[in-house]
């Protein structure tokens, strides 16, 4: 298959991904994009690996490395979102506003 | 003790000048600068001749004559040792501005001389009006100082030199300007029109103050100068001119102020400025006549003029104040004239020769200023005669008004008035009967009599020199001359005296108010520079201060403008980095392309 | 000599390191006492580099000018021009920047710094029995001591940026002088003024170094002796900007209108020895600054900004005297009456001329000693009455404190510029030199600004006569005597006696300075 479909559609999910992260409400659905721009990220990683392969197999090799890295940075961000919930009762990101400057 | 030690340091300084002034008599005319470079060479200049001897004789003399009145007249007062001090300063100073060659030397004496006039004027503080008097003095004068100044540049830098021995007398217009703007100081330190009200307000100060500053020597200073420096202003064409228009108007003006006077050192006051103005019309003609004429008058109104003023000390000091009322009030009947004898005489000399009586100084001196000014007026080219027509006519004219004024001060001070009361503008308001019963009711806290001896002493050496100094130039009087003068004292006298015998002393208001010329200042002057000043601060405070502020306050607004960027929601944060990182990558691209 | 400046320098420095290394009580007894000592050292090590210069018996130290005239005094061939100075000491100090540590002295700083060392001792002998009201001694005489370094050291700097450097030495220590002892009944106004004259002053400095760098693009130097042998051409762009720049950042230190805002408050507030200092020798600095480094360096430039230097500095004369007749308060009369002064003293700067320039450097003096002597006298004024106002002081002085009454006459007639006294002669040589300006400047503007000047003097001698009126004279009856001051004290008499005596004999003797300086 042509290189660009694999790419085209990690643009769409990168896309996705940030509207989700810069629009939602939910904190819990702005880490949800995350992870979707991640592995969006990876798909282009294992796509561009796949057109030029490589000794080292680079492409492959990052893809791993971003999906160990997604998995801790997740685990964190979940345990944040966590003690938010439990400190306003909330997870919603327009209201948790405590570190604004007074007015 | 430390006033002792000043007055007799004051009086020995007084006579040492005096004594120099006989020493210096015979010296040659000749300067002399200390052997240094640079600035101290021009600066310390001295130099003696004719005039400097003059001067030094006059101000030696009236201020020996002072400082033993002072004794007299300040005795129990307090800050007697600083005004010893301060008039022994003021006499310094003018025998610096006396012997200077140098214009700075001068400039400084001539300014130190203003101080202690100040410091003088305002020696009873505790007084309102010697307080403004002393401030309305220093500050006239300095006004016309600022224009002296100029006058000094300009003259010492066209002439390439600040000593007076060294500066050509040239007829440019640049000399012009310079001795115009000299007048200027002349004008205000010998109070002429324009600048001629501080004189009268001087009064406030101590009598024998008035005696040597406002009589004799400080306000002479201004015809001092115009004297020495008189090649420069001969040449210089037009200054002259002005300075005998501003001299015949000041004669009359400040004559006609004096009659409508009512207290009897403001009457002398004016009188002072009418008198200075004669002298600086002889002076300005032009010719040597006139100015041995104006000298002459000098001398011999520092005379009588200081003699006048410390009488009318003693009739303030004993009687307590000098106003006609009061004088009348406290001595009806002419008592004054049998219980001050001595008082009486002097001061009849005093006003006799003021008045130009024939035989006494003043009339010898007046004479000879209008003997050179007919003579200057009768030999002048048409269009440069004027000013000596001018004078003449003035000083005839003043002639008469002085022996109009002169008249009435002594009759109504010294003599009851034979008219019956209430006559227009007099001074007594009720009639209380027989003379007898009422000097017997009317028991004064103290009682009448004269002055102690050391105020009578200098009084009567005045009064012999006024007397006496007349007949040095008497051999060169022209009847004719003196006929027309007599003739001048009668039209003023004769008035003075029917006036006086109906009781009646008509005051025009517009003399006592003399002409406005305070109103004038007081609105066009100290109203508009209180204004301004408020002004100023009112500018410091709102629009200068309001800059700082305002900038002080634009910064804490772009504070807070940038502190709303902080709205606390990550999201907000995170869409400007995206903004932001794809800006790079447009701008990246852009670049690489 | 070198050795000499540099320990002038490095002295009140370790003398103010002393005292904070001292514990606290002790030091607070002692420090008066030391900076006493300290700036008796330094005054008189200044008067021994005075009198080397006067006698030049070895040739270390000195070299001649080129047209020596017949005497033997060293000829003083011009602000900064002249090869002739004194303790020069010039070592590289920061290569990578071009910056050298280059010092030296001649007759333009050199009387300059024999005032500051008197200053200094002055105030240092004055705080031995009187004492402001917060404490702290040991904190005060130390920053009196490193505002000497810094004054001393921007006198004798001949180098831009180690002339910038020691300029903004003095003003933190300024602030807290302010801040600390300052007018102790008003604590937010005392900070505000602190803070207003650091800001302000901060800003022109910083204003100023830009100036600096420019001239060192154009000219690839900051040393001042270089850059006054061979100055900058050109009297417009970079050195014209540059010149512009120098002058705002000096004229906020002078002050000149309209940047002297800072002024009036500062003095205000500040307590008598900060005064004293800030009057008689920081103003100096700006003045100082514009002789050494815009004439010599920017000669061009300087005649395109003459004019408004003269402008402005006309304006002050009649607008500092002018806001001097409405007010109320002893200090900040005074302190117009120092922009008014300084006014003068732009003028004379600014007509470029021999004689103009040198009135500026004999009015730094005259002024230093007599208004020094001047915020002396209202210091003891305010301590005697705890206030400053003149309404709630009262009248008829003369009564009740009459030597400090006639002390305050004499000083506000030296003020006002009475010829026979030191404030005469700067200002007439000032006027003198705006009658004949240099040839490049505009003749009728000069005569303009002179004309205004003379009147300036007028206003000048109205205010201090309404100050003595309304504060010396008066009904005593109406005004009792304050039965608790004493008038004049010993120590007050000792501390003030010297500044009389120079007052009178530079008055009597103004060729003892104007003679050091053959002129351009």
């Amino acid at each position: 298959m042509p290189l660009i479909v694999p790419l085209l559609l990690a643009v769409v999910l990168f896309c996705l991904g940030v509207y989700g992260v810069l629009a939602r409400r939910n904190a819990i659905t702005v880490l949800m994009s995350v992870e979707l721009m991640l592995n969006a990220v990876n798909l282009n990683l294992v796509a561009f690996d796949a057109w030029r392969v490589d000794q080292l197999a680079t492409g492959q090799t990052a893809a791993v490395f971003v999906i160990t890295i997604a998995a801790a940075e997740i685990g964190l961000g979940l345990a944040i979102v966590l003690l938010l919930f439990r400190g306003h009762g909330h997870a919603d990101t327009d209201r948790a506003r405590d570190l604004v400057e007074a007015e | 003790m430390i006033t002792l030690a000043w007055r007799v340091l004051g009086i020995a300084f007084s006579l040492a000048v005096a004594a120099a002034a006989a020493l210096l008599w015979q010296v040659e005319p000749q300067t002399w600068a200390p052997d240094l470079s640079g600035f101290s060479g021009t600066l310390y200049a001295v130099r003696t001749d004719d005039l400097t001897v003059l001067m030094l004789a006059i101000v030696g003399v009236v201020a020996s004559c002072v400082q033993v009145y002072s004794i007299g007249y300040l005795h129990g007062e307090p800050r007697t040792a600083s005004y010893t001090a301060i008039v022994t300063l003021f006499t310094a100073a003018m025998v610096t501005v006396v012997v200077a060659d140098s214009l700075f030397l001068l400039l400084i004496g001539w300014e130190v001389m203003g101080v202690c006039s100040y410091l003088l004027i305002g020696q009873y503080w505790e007084r309102r009006d010697a307080r403004a008097g002393a401030v309305k003095a220093f500050l006239m004068t300095r006004f016309g100082d600022v224009g002296f100044l100029f006058g000094i540049f300009v003259l010492g830098v066209a002439g390439g030199s600040f000593r007076i021995s060294e500066l050509e007398p040239s007829g440019s217009g640049l000399a012009t300007v310079g001795t115009l703007l000299l007048l200027c100081g002349v004008v205000g330190k010998s109070a002429q029109i324009p600048l001629q009200t501080w004189l009268p307000d001087a009064m406030p100060g101590p009598a024998p103050v008035s005696a040597l500053i406002h009589a004799a020597t400080m306000v002479a200073a201004g015809v001092f100068l115009v004297a020495r420096m008189f090649d420069v202003f001969v040449a210089a064409p037009g200054t002259l001119s002005v300075l005998a228009v501003i001299a015949a108007l000041t004669m009359v003006v400040a004559a006609l102020c004096a009659t409508a006077a009512v207290e009897v050192k403001r009457i002398l006051a004016w009188s002072t400025v009418s008198q200075l103005a004669v002298m600086f019309g002889g002076l300005a003609l032009g010719t040597d006549d006139g100015r041995h004429a104006g000298l002459f008058h000098l001398l011999t109104h520092a005379a009588f003029k200081a003699l006048l003023f410390l009488c009318a000390g003693v009739l303030l000091h004993q009687v307590g104040s000098a106003t006609f009322a009061v004088l009348r009030r406290r001595a009806r009947r002419g008592v004054l004239r049998k219980l001050m004898p001595v008082t009486f005489g002097t001061m009849t000399i005093g006003l006799a020769a003021l008045a130009g009586v024939p035989g006494l100084s003043g009339f010898f001196s007046k004479d000879s200023v209008v003997e050179a000014a007919w003579h200057a007026a009768r030999d002048g080219r048409g269009d440069t005669s004027w000013p000596a027509w001018l004078v003449l006519v003035a000083v005839l004219v003043t002639g008469m008004l002085t022996a109009f004024y002169c008249t009435r001060l002594w009759l109504w001070v010294f003599f009851g008035s034979p008219a019956p009361l209430g006559g227009l503008g007099a001074f007594e308001e009720e009639d209380l009967g027989d003379s007898s019963a009422v000097d017997a009711q009317e028991q004064p806290y103290h009682p009448l009599r004269d002055g102690s001896p050391w105020m009578l002493a200098p009084m009567v050496l005045l009064a012999l020199a006024t007397l006496v100094l007349g007949y040095a130039e008497a051999s060169q009087l022209d009847p004719a001359v003196a006929g027309v003068t007599t003739l001048a004292l009668m039209f003023g006298a004769v008035p003075a005296y029917s006036l006086w015998k109906r009781g009646a002393d008509p005051r025009p208001a517009v003399l006592e108010r003399e002409f406005g010329f305070d109103a004038f200042y007081q609105l066009a002057v100290v109203r508009p520079v209180r204004f301004a000043a408020g002004l100023v601060v009112t500018g410091d405070r709102d629009v200068i201060d309001g800059w700082v502020r305002g900038f002080g306050k634009a910064g804490t607004l772009a504070s807070d403008g940038f502190r709303r960027l902080q709205t606390g929601n990550v999201q907000t944060y995170l869409t400007a980095a995206v903004l932001g990182v794809v800006a790079l990558a447009v701008l990246a691209g852009v670049i690489a392309s | 000599m070198s050795a000499l400046l540099l320990v002038l320098l490095g002295l009140p420095l370790a003398g103010a390191a002393l005292l904070w290394l001292l514990p606290v009580v002790l030091g607070d007894r002692i420090a008066a006492r030391v900076g006493t000592v300290v700036s008796g050292l330094v005054l008189v090590g200044s008067a021994v580099l005075g009198y080397r210069w006067l006698n030049p018996g070895s040739p270390a130290g000195t070299q001649q000018a080129d047209s020596v005239p017949a005497t033997d005094l060293p000829v003083y061939d011009g602000p900064g021009r002249a090869a002739a100075m004194l303790g020069d000491t010039n070592v590289p100090w920061l290569p990578a920047l071009d910056v050298r540590f280059h010092v030296g002295v001649d007759a333009v700083s050199l009387p300059l710094i024999v005032l500051s060392g008197l200053l200094v001792l002055l105030c240092c002998v004055y705080s031995l029995r009187i004492t402001p009201q917060a404490g702290r001694m040991r904190s005060l005489v130390a920053l009196l001591l490193i505002i000497e370094t810094g004054v001393i050291g921007t006198f004798s700097a001949l180098d831009l940026v180690l002339f910038f450097i020691f300029f903004e030495v003095v003003l933190i220590p300024m602030w807290l002088v302010i801040d600390i002892w300052g007018d102790h009944h008003d604590r937010a106004g005392r900070r505000l003024a602190a803070n207003r004259f650091v800001l302000m002053t901060v800003l022109g400095s910083a204003v100023m170094l830009i100036g600096f760098l420019l001239v060192h693009a154009e000219s690839g130097t900051f040393d001042l002796v270089a850059l006054a042998a061979n100055p900058v051409p050109g009297g417009t762009g970079v050195p014209l900007t540059a010149a512009i720049l120098i002058a705002v950042g000096l004229a906020v230190k002078m002050p000149i209108w309209p940047l002297h805002i800072w002024l009036p408050d500062a003095h205000a507030k500040a307590p008598t020895v900060g005064s004293v200092l800030l009057a008689g020798l920081l103003l100096k600095l700006g003045s100082y600054g514009m002789v050494r480094i815009l004439l010599p360096v920017l000669p061009d430039a300087m005649v395109e900004i003459a004019p408004y230097l003269a402008g402005f500095s006309v304006i002050a004369i009649v607008l500092g005297s002018l806001a001097c007749l409405a007010q109320t308060d002893v200090k900040r009369l005074i302190a117009y009456s120092s922009v008014g002064h300084m006014g003068f003293i732009g003028l004379g700067i600014a007509t470029m001329s021999a004689v103009g320039v040198t009135g500026a450097l004999f009015a730094n003096i005259a002024h230093g000693v007599i208004t020094g002597l001047l915020f002396f006298l209202a210091g003891a004024i305010k301590d005697r009455h705890d206030t400053s106002d003149l309404r709630l002081i009262g009248r008829a002085l003369y009564a009740r404190l009459p030597r400090i009454g006639a002390l305050l006459t004499f000083a506000c007639l030296a003020s006002l510029g009475l010829p026979g006294l030191a404030g005469f002669w700067g200002e007439m040589l000032a006027l003198l030199g705006a009658y004949e300006p240099n040839e490049a400047l505009p003749r009728a503007t000069f005569l303009t600004l002179m004309v205004i000047a003379g009147v300036g003097t007028v206003l000048t001698a109205a205010y201090f006569l309404r100050l003595v009126r309304n504060l010396c004279q008066g009904d005593p009856a109406q005004y009792p005597s304050t039965t608790f001051a004493v008038d004049l004290s010993r120590i007050e008499l000792v501390t003030w006696t010297p500044l009389i005596v120079l007052t009178v004999l530079l008055g009597l003797w103004p060729a003892l300075l104007i003679d050091r300086w053959v002129l351009l």
